[in-house]
């Protein structure tokens, strides 16, 4: 903004009249030629997080995009022919293309349907978002296991098979974990584990237009039929490409989640990408393995490209819906209706951790030997849980390095989000800067893991704790730079400018925007804690020789999953209280912190 | 059992002192890298207890996961090197012998030779055999069953005559790859020893009429209606300890093939229920020993401590304080029988004086190597898959049996040229 200095007061845009009225001169020096300097702060504030992104991140990816390409010392592309030419492995790739084509589009109708629910949900709308929630905090390899559980088709043993056999269906017990129904059980487990997120991401208010369209829609006269098709979904298209993308990440990158349902005879069946390349990359040797795991590396890239492409037609909203109205249908069949999905939601979000629960609860033979609905309570399995020591080393250490990580991350990506989006950076470098973090905040672990694992040796740093904790730092940077620099740029001008004239120090107006931010960097803090503490293929892959993770011992007292429930039912509630409480204390901030940083 | 104040002061006090005396010297703790989990964990901190009380020495052990190889060829940062590792596979300390601190020679003059020869590298002992498993057992009800078969064809008959009085023979853990690698390997060793010595050595091909002739014994076995219970379609959702407890527990099944750490694991989910066991009946010849084994290895430079730990596993006291909870065998002949519960005494001599034979599985490389979801075991999974009502096609039971071998055959030939 320009001012006008011709005194009058009326074009200003600051509003309200002024008694002192300032009259600014005209600058009427001749423009300085050249770009203008971008100052030595923002170089500096963007130094951390690209160090650490490039670094660990895009070098690794360039070496794998490299490697892929290289045949016996020339160019060529035999990696990605004998890749395609597998049987095996053209399985696992049709198992990824069917997650990453049914799972997002499950997930977004799903989540669409379910903010709609939200919002005529009335007084029952908090309990709602906070079940829905709740299995954001749940690990990919405990939802895993707890489905598979619930789907036992032993009916003495598995929640669905006794339901069925006591409502009068196969005696046998439901099979689903069979070849033929494993797809249906590992669906139902994403959907459980991610239409919280999708919610979140959505935006609990999306549904709420803004006000001006909704006024602009009436005058025009368009009438009820064709409201959403002309009104709600064009406005929405931002919202949902970026709940789109955040779905197809998940399902592109599922992993653990196949490991902890899928029987060892099933596994073939299940396998996606990413475990395929986890189990043959030896085999398959360093060309073969790049070319494996550069493939889904590059549609997630396009995808996320395609994203950021329809981000920058974002509808110009004013200011976010911090609290969205809630009401009541108007009707009451529809009142009833919003009730009755209402309480399946709520049953269906919760039931499974209340399965998990009640196993924990009985003795490790009556868990392995019969359901949760015979006797034999007690704590035994929680004492047989943490009998061998290693839980509740490895809870420790995952607690350290969750709370190191997300202090750093934020010490990262908080000055160089606020350099990008205030640092007088010209706009090709924001522009370059903004794709290549969206590139890399997409980028499957397998894609970078080969590299990274060989310099890791090569230096003596593998299973070193600061090692992995670092990687995880560059992980959550790329996701974590993109949203905080939408949130910042959001605050008004005006402001910032105010911040800066009171102090040089570039830190001042960093503190001033921050603080107007908080629940977004809330957002991205619990993001990456759960994130970090729920991990598996990063500590998997890259963590080194010991299994300090919770996951990984929770998988080591699970080998043998039929008769360990009791004592893997209590590791894993006992892994997951804390990201539980993180997330449903903070659940309302973090929520508002996404759709703060969503609607700019 | 509860702490009371007085424990939990006694703990502090003894914390204290260890911090304040840099635990008991200036020797930092000795760290051990094992694959165990859980249960097995649970057992050797006792071991390790009995050290630090005894040695003085405190200990740190950490489970590693998949990646031995790793940490053998000292590529991890130097605060996750171990001085002493136990490993599962002989053919990893074969590989990582430069690194590895032998043994005295009259520690390693204390294992039987067929034991010795499989860690052996130029004429010298990489390690000590710490656990042992006899893989070559049936367990059974004994209140079902009077008189074991003493061969492969009078237990196929044993089976179909209880399948006739209206019991089901067999229990399958078939979910793990491992319980129908033993399977095999069993029935292979009495078809031809000499074969199984050259597929293990890769100089036998897996087109050999044995390994034919061995999966249309196990199939012929397996795809009979009413053998296996629930079938083979259950079988292959079934682990080997829920295979286990549906002998013992849930009594829906009479006979199951496991190592000696079946036993435990009977106690475990069913105790009381009486059960016996037989060896495994040989297709012909006498009954295989196949067995499966722990090395624990000292690492280069060896630390004080490392040498006292190593030293103090291969004297006979570290192994009674497992072996008395039964599903733990030792080869090493400084452990005296007593340390050994019936019936695992017995057990014991039988690894110790029999012409032994080491798990294949454990000794394939490349493709065929283990692990869920790959490997022999994958294979021999999708062979019992193709036995399945929905998979076996029409014909006789005969002709199904047939195209599943020729297909797992196919397979494994393939997978080993690759």
């Amino acid at each position: 903004m320009t001012a006008v200095g011709n005194g009058r007061g009326d074009h200003r845009r600051d509003g309200g009249v002024a008694l002192l009225e300032i009259a600014p001169r005209e600058d009427t020096r001749l423009p300085v030629a050249g770009r203008p300097r971008v100052p030595g702060w923002t170089l500096l504030f963007l130094l951390p997080a690209v160090l650490l992104a490039g670094s660990l991140l895009a070098v690794p990816l360039a070496v794998t995009f490299v490697r892929s390409w290289i045949v016996e010392g020339g160019p060529g592309v035999a990696n990605y022919l004998s890749v395609l030419g597998d049987g095996q492995t053209r399985h696992a790739i049709w198992n990824t293309l069917q997650w990453i084509l049914f799972a997002p589009a499950v997930c977004v109708c799903g989540g669409l349907l379910l903010a709609l629910l939200v919002r005529y949900s009335g007084p029952w709308r908090s309990l709602l978002l906070a079940a829905a929630a709740a299995p954001f905090a749940v690990s990919a390899f405990v939802t895993g296991l707890t489905f598979r559980l619930l789907f036992d088709p032993d009916p003495d043993r598995g929640t669905v098979s006794a339901l069925v056999a006591t409502l009068g269906g196969s005696e046998g017990g439901v099979v689903l974990l069979d070849p033929s129904g494993i797809a249906w059980v590992l669906g139902f487990a994403f959907v459980w584990g991610w239409l919280g997120a999708t919610l979140v991401v959505l935006g609990t208010g999306a549904p709420t237009l803004p006000p001006e369209l909704r006024r602009v829609g009436r005058a025009y006269g368009i009438r009820r039929q064709r409201w959403l098709g002309s009104v709600v979904l064009p406005a929405l298209r931002p919202v949902i490409a970026v709940a789109l993308l955040t779905v197809l990440v998940a399902a592109a990158r599922v992993f653990d989640l196949v490991l902890a349902a899928a029987p060892g005879s099933v596994q073939n069946d299940a396998e996606v990408v990413g475990l395929h390349w986890w189990r043959w990359q030896d085999d398959l040797g360093a060309g073969a393995s790049a070319a494996l795991a550069v493939l889904p590396a590059a549609a997630l890239s396009v995808a996320a490209l395609a994203t950021v492409w329809l981000l920058g037609r974002w509808w110009p909203a004013p200011e976010p819906p911090t609290s969205p109205e809630s009401d009541l249908p108007r009707t009451r069949p529809l009142r009833l209706v919003v009730r009755i999905s209402g309480a399946l939601i709520v049953v269906a979000s919760l039931a499974p951790l209340l399965v998990l629960l009640l196993t924990s609860l009985r003795s490790p033979r009556d868990a392995a030997t019969g359901g949760w609905w015979q006797a034999g309570w007690g704590l035994e399995s929680y004492r047989a849980a943490f009998a061998s020591g290693e839980l509740t080393d490895a809870l420790g250490s995952t607690a350290i390095r969750a709370t190191v990580a997300t202090a750093l991350l934020l010490l990262c990506a908080v000055p160089a989000a606020y350099a990008m989006a205030w640092g007088a950076l010209p706009r090709a470098a924001v522009r370059t800067l903004g794709i290549g973090f969206a590139v890399l905040a997409v980028v499957p672990v397998q894609a970078v893991a080969d590299p990274l694992s060989a310099a890791l040796r090569g230096a003596r740093l593998a299973g070193a704790p600061t090692a992995l904790t670092l990687l995880h730092v560059a992980f959550g940077i790329p996701f974590a730079v993109l949203l905080l620099r939408a949130v910042f740029r959001g605050v008004p001008q005006r402001e910032v400018m105010r911040a800066r004239h009171g102090d040089p120090n570039p830190g001042t107006a960093l503190l001033a925007v921050v603080s107007r931010c908080w629940p977004a960097l809330l957002a991205v803090g619990v993001f990456e804690f759960v994130q970090v503490w729920n991990d598996f293929v990063v500590g998997l892959l890259l963590g080194g020789p010991e299994n300090n993770l919770v996951t990984l011992v929770i998988q080591g007292q699970a080998r043998q999953f039929g008769t360990s429930w009791g004592v893997t039912a209590a590791g894993a509630l006992a892994t997951l209280i804390v990201p539980l409480v993180l997330v449903l204390t903070t659940g309302r901030w973090v929520a508002r912190g996404f759709i703060a940083g969503m609607a700019r | 059992m509860p702490a009371d104040r007085r424990t939990v002061l006694k703990a502090i006090a003894l914390s204290a002192m260890a911090s304040a005396t840099g635990c008991g010297g200036s020797e930092r703790p000795v760290r051990v890298a094992v694959v165990w989990s859980g249960e097995e964990l649970l057992r050797f901190r006792e071991v390790l207890a009995e050290f630090t009380d005894s040695e003085g020495w405190p200990v740190t052990v950490r489970s590693m996961g998949d990646d031995v190889d790793a940490l053998l060829s000292s590529q991890v940062a130097r605060s996750t090197v171990p001085d002493v590792a136990i490993i599962p596979r002989p053919g990893l300390v074969r590989q990582h012998a430069s690194r590895l601190e032998p043994p005295s020679d009259w520690q390693a003059s204390q294992f039987p030779l067929a034991w010795r020869e499989l860690i052996n590298v130029a004429g010298t002992d990489r390690g000590i055999w710490f656990k042992s498993a006899h893989k070559s057992l049936v367990w059974y009800r004994s209140e079902v069953l009077d008189s074991p078969p003493a061969d492969w064809a009078g237990w196929v008959q044993l089976s179909m005559a209880l399948r006739d009085s209206g019991h089901t023979p067999l229990a399958l853990g078939a979910a793990d790859g491992w319980v129908l690698t033993d399977w095999f390997e069993n029935v292979l060793l009495g078809v031809d020893a000499d074969v199984y010595r050259g597929l293990a050595a890769g100089r036998a091909s897996w087109r050999d009429e044995a390994v034919e002739e061995t999966l249309t014994a196990l199939g012929d076995f397996w795809i009979k209606p009413g053998m296996i219970a629930g079938g083979p379609e259950r079988a292959l959702l079934t682990q080997f300890e829920d295979a286990v407890t549906e002998v013992f527990h849930h009594r829906r099944a009479v006979m199951v093939a496991g190592a000696d750490f079946t036993g435990p694991v009977i106690e475990r989910f069913s105790p009381g229920a009486r059960h016996g066991r037989f060896p495994f009946p040989p297709v012909s010849g006498g009954a295989p020993v196949l067995v499966g084994g722990d090395v624990a290895v000292l690492l280069r430079p060896a630390s004080d401590g490392g040498k006292k730990l190593r030293d103090w596993l291969a004297s006979g006291a570290a192994a009674p304080i497992w072996a008395r909870h039964g599903g733990f065998l030792s080869a090493n002949l400084n452990v005296p029988r007593d340390g050994f519960p019936e019936p695992y005494a017995e057990l014991n001599d039988q690894i110790r004086n029999s012409a032994i034979e080491f798990d294949l599985s454990d000794r394939l490389g490349g493709r065929l190597s283990g692990g869920e979801g790959r490997g022999l075991g994958a294979i021999l999974q999708e062979f019992l898959a193709d036995l399945t009502p929905g998979r076996r096609g029409s014909g006789s039971d005969r002709a199904a049996v047939g195209r599943a071998v020729d297909h797992a055959v196919d397979r494994l030939a393939r997978e080993a040229a690759q």
